[in-house]
């Protein structure tokens, strides 16, 4: 039956989407962890970063 | 800075990802969630009376809808805050939901075409639905262009932050256009009519699926909001890097 | 700059202050091969991103020019589409209607069948294969045209249209559809 073939295209697409999305962030957050100081990795107290 | 105190603490214990106890909790719990609801809305709950199999791409369909579009209400609020308080917070908190938001409402439309020809026959037709739907992916990608401009921050926050707000406005348009205008879509589904109908293991399908993706979004955002602020440290510090250089250059 | 690294080097903390230690030609002209950052880019990086606002801009505006004019009208009712016929004339329109129990035969190149809608009925004649879901009471819309004399509708696409109505008939679907079944084999 052929729209068996779309529903689970429906959810694979869905899933491997958000996989690959999610996998995408993290990888980026590790690399960019490496480039910013220590000290500087967290965003700690709302408000207190007022942008020049 | 009142960031001086936490300096050392941060300095032992660095992070060198984004993760935290926080994210490993809710990325626990969608695993789990995303677990159940593959055997519960692929194999446990039955057919559609009237959709047929098909119901099984709305349990993917009106969760993905839903948190894309309770993304792009934080990207309004935090648009609003960041215009009111001016910092940083609110700005890249509303950037992180805009991106997480394009990402559902993407994979919304495209189990929403999967569905559509199964059941309509066709993927697309330029209905109202589908045709407002259209014009609010586009807004939001259009929001995610004009932050990917290159200015100073705050320049940045102010354009986005307008269109932000601009944007959400779309939400009840594509919302009410089953309403308004005669298209192919169906009815309102969510806060509409045919949520009352659905029970038993299709509705905890349903319910689990919001549920599931909620927790994505959780996660998602957590994620997403410290990998823009480590983006931000780190252009600050290639931007200090670069006018070094030229200083050496220029004093040499 | 309020956010620059603690310890970082001294002069740097606060620029305007340095400038004095600073040459007089110090170069402040952008340089897009050693950009090392997003915001220290060059202005390759500044065109593209403009691009990509441009193309979405324009691509905005020819969904919406493209919705105003297909969704507005998304598709006429039977009884409006026939009362309006002479207007419309031969031009391509979608029309909405219930499928007439009993009307449909299989012909060589797709099918012919009656679709009523508030007491209008419309015969139609469509080429092409029906769409799995088609049957008798079926709401559908049909895209095509009225043929010259406005007597028949000459479609090429039935598309399935899911609403109210639907589920309140569904109860006879299937002892509709075995008839038709019937009628056809033996038509």
């Amino acid at each position: 039956m052929s729209s068996t073939g779309y529903i689970v295209a429906a959810w694979l697409v869905t899933f491997g989407v958000t996989a690959g999305y999610s996998l995408w962030v993290v990888l980026r957050g590790r690399r960019l962890s490496q480039e910013v100081p220590p000290e500087q990795r967290r965003w700690m107290t709302a408000g207190s970063r007022g942008r020049e | 800075m009142t960031t001086t105190a936490t300096t050392s603490d941060a300095v032992t214990s660095a992070p060198t990802s984004t993760g935290s106890t926080a994210t490993r909790v809710l990325g626990a719990a969608s695993l789990v969630g995303i677990a159940l609801l593959v055997v519960f809305g692929v194999f446990v709950s039955p057919p559609d009376k009237e959709l047929g199999e098909t119901i099984r791409i709305l349990y993917m369909h009106v969760p993905t809808v839903s948190v894309a579009y309770l993304a792009f209400v934080v990207t309004a609020v935090g648009s609003a805050m960041y215009l009111w308080k001016r910092t940083e917070f609110w700005d890249l908190l509303a950037a992180s939901s805009a991106e997480i938001g394009v990402v559902f409402f993407g994979l919304t439309i495209l189990n929403g075409m999967l569905w559509g020809k199964i059941t309509w026959g066709v993927f697309w037709r330029w209905e109202p639905r589908l045709t407002t739907t259209a014009v609010l992916f586009l807004t939001y990608i259009g929001y995610l262009a004009v932050r990917a401009v290159p200015a100073s921050p705050r320049t940045r926050g102010t354009r986005s932050a307008v269109v932000g707000l601009l944007a959400v406005v779309n939400i009840p348009i594509v919302h009410k256009a089953v309403d308004w205008w005669r298209g192919l879509h169906q009815e309102r589904t969510i806060f509409g009519t045919l949520k009352p109908e659905i029970q038993g293991t299709q509705a905890f399908a349903a319910y689990l699926g919001l549920m599931v993706f909620l927790l994505l979004f959780a996660w998602l955002l957590i994620h997403r909001f410290r990998v823009a602020f480590l983006a931000e440290r780190a252009a600050e510090s290639g931007l200090e890097g670069a006018i070094a250089e030229r200083r050496q250059e220029a004093g040499q | 700059m309020s956010d620059t690294p603690l310890g970082g080097p001294g002069p740097l903390d606060d620029p305007e202050s340095s400038d004095a230690e600073t040459p007089d030609h110090f170069d402040l002209t952008p340089r897009t091969a050693a950009a090392p950052s997003a915001r220290a880019a060059g202005s390759g990086r500044k065109w593209l991103a403009l691009g990509g606002v441009g193309v979405v801009v324009v691509a905005l505006g020819l969904v919406l020019f493209n919705g105003l004019q297909s969704a507005s009208t998304f598709f006429y009712n039977v009884d409006e589409a026939v009362a309006q016929q002479p207007d419309l004339g031969d031009s391509r329109i979608r029309m909405q209607g219930n499928v007439v129990p009993g009307s449909v035969r299989s012909t060589s190149d797709g099918v012919d069948f009656v679709i009523k809608y508030k007491g209008a009925q419309v015969p139609v004649r469509h080429v092409g294969d029906p769409p799995e879901l088609f049957g008798p009471k079926i709401p559908v819309v049909l895209e095509g045209a009225f043929s010259a004399d406005g007597e028949q509708f000459r479609s090429d696409e039935i598309l399935i249209r899911h609403d109210a109505t639907y589920d309140e008939e569904n109860k006879d679907r299937v002892r509709e559809a075995d008839q038709d079944a019937q009628q056809r084999a033996s038509g």
